[in-house]
C-alpha cells in the first residue's frame, strides 16, 4: 500500500520518477521522502516502488528564505 | 579557535546558570569560548541566531549582512529598533550584541563580500551558519563549507513552512538536493513569513549549533546516536553514526510539522547524488 502525506494512494507506480509524473510534481523545489530516507530527484528513477511492503512518501515544498 | 584557557571572573558570575549545567559545564563553556561562528543573514533567523550565540558566551562571532533595516523586518528581527530603520543591518546588530555581552569578538561585515572574501571569511570560523534569504547565497555558502571543510548549519524559512539542514565534508551537500536553476517563488517577500515560527527554527538550530560547539570527544562517545530511538537507518550519506563521532545530525535535512502528538522538526537523512557538480564522485576524481 502507498501512503502520500499519510493518506492511503490508489496510485501505482514503477519507480518514484513514474509517481512524480502521475502526481505532476513541479521539476524543481520539491523534496520526496521515502519510507524517511530524503532522496535527491536523479535517484528517483532508480528507486522501485515494490508492492510487496508498504510504502511512506511524503512529498513538500522547499524553502530558501529567512 | 582562539586559545583562551579559562573563564574570568566576570564570566563566570554571567554563566552561572549554565555552569550549573552538570560536571562538564566549564569544559563546554570554555569550548564555547574557544570558537568563531560564521553567520551569513541578519534577519528573521540571523538575529535570534547571533543573540543567543552572543548570550551564551561564544568566543567570536562573524556577522554578515548586505541589508539596511526595514520597517517590515521589525515583527521578526528584534536586534532592530523603529529608530533603526533605513541603517545597516550588520552594524547596528554588532552595536547592539556588544551592548549585550562585551566578552565576545564580534566582527561585522556590512555588504555582500564576493568569493574569495567570503572564503577566507569562512576559512576562519569553526562552523558556517546560513541565515540567508536566497538561493544562490545558499548554493555559495554550501559550496564553501565543502571547499574549506567546515561544517554548515542551516535554516529556511517561508510562508509556514520551516526547514534545517545539517551538513559537514562526509555528508551529502545541499546542492545533491537543490537544482541550481530552481527560480525560487517562494519567499518571504512573497509569501510573507510566520513571525513565531522563524524564532523557533532559529532557536532549534542554534541549540544544535551549540551541543555541537560544546560537546568534547568524551561527551559525545556517551551520546545515544541519533535516530537510534524511532529506527531511523543511516543513509549512505551518514558514514559517521551520530553521537559517536558528533552529537548533531549530519546529513540529515530537517521539516517543521506540527500534526498528532508531535509539535517539531522530523528528520530525514539526505541521501547523496552521485553525479552532484559540487561534491559528487565526478566532481572528486576531476580534483
Ligand atoms: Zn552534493
Amino acid at each position: 500500500m502507498l501512503y502520500i502525506n499519510q493518506q492511503q494512494s490508489p496510485l501505482q507506480a514503477a519507480t518514484l520518477a513514474d509517481l512524480a509524473q502521475q502526481l505532476a510534481l513541479p521539476p524543481q523545489g520539491v523534496a520526496l521522502v521515502l519510507n524517511r530516507q530524503l532522496l535527491p530527484r536523479v535517484l528517483w528513477a532508480q528507486t522501485p516502488l515494490s508492492t510487496e511492503q508498504d510504502h511512506h512518501i511524503e512529498i513538500f515544498q522547499l524553502v530558501a528564505g529567512g | 579557535m582562539h586559545t583562551e584557557t579559562r573563564l574570568s571572573d566576570a564570566e563566570f558570575i554571567r554563566y552561572s546558570r549554565s555552569l550549573m549545567l552538570g560536571e562538564t559545564a566549564e569544559a563546554r563553556q570554555l569550548r564555547l569560548k574557544q570558537a568563531r561562528v560564521l553567520v551569513l543573514g541578519l534577519g528573521g533567523l540571523g538575529c535570534p541566531v547571533a543573540t543567543t550565540l552572543v548570550s551564551a558566551g561564544v568566543g567570536a562571532l562573524t556577522l554578515i549582512d548586505g541589508d539596511n533595516v526595514e520597517l517590515s523586518n521589525l515583527p521578526r528581527q528584534q536586534l532592530y529598533q523603529t529608530s533603526d530603520i533605513g541603517k545597516p543591518k550588520a552594524e547596528v546588530a554588532a552595536a547592539r550584541l556588544r551592548q549585550h555581552n562585551p566578552h565576545p569578538q564580534l566582527q561585522e561585515v556590512q555588504g555582500r563580500p564576493d568569493e574569495q572574501r567570503l572564503r577566507e571569511l569562512a576559512a576562519d570560523c569553526d562552523v558556517l551558519v546560513d541565515c540567508s534569504d536566497n538561493l544562490p547565497t545558499r548554493l555559495q555558502l554550501n559550496r564553501l563549507a565543502r571547499e574549506t571543510g567546515k561544517p554548515l548549519f542551516a535554516g529556511a524559512v517561508s510562508g509556514t513552512s520551516a526547514q534545517l539542514y545539517l551538513l559537514n565534508q562526509y555528508s551529502a551537500c545541499y546542492q545533491c538536493l537543490v537544482d541550481p536553476d530552481w527560480q525560487v517563488l517562494q519567499n518571504c517577500r512573497s509569501l510573507g513569513v510566520d513571525p513565531a515560527l522563524v524564532t523557533l527554527t532559529a532557536q532549534q538550530l542554534v541549540w544544535l549549533l551549540l551541543q555541537y560547539l560544546q560537546t568534547g570527544p568524551t561527551d559525545a562517545s556517551d551520546a545515544v546516536p541519533f535516530g537510534q530511538a524511532n529506527s531511523v537507518p543511516f543513509g549512505p550519506a551518514n558514514p559517521i553514526p551520530f553521537g559517536q563521532a558528533n552529537p548533531v545530525p549530519f546529513g540529515h535535512y530537517g521539516r517543521f510539522a506540527a500534526s498528532g502528538n508531535h509539535i517539531g522538526f522530523h528528520w530525514y537523512p539526505l541521501h547523496a547524488n552521485p553525479g552532484c557538480a559540487c561534491c559528487g564522485t565526478a566532481q572528486q576524481g576531476a580534483v
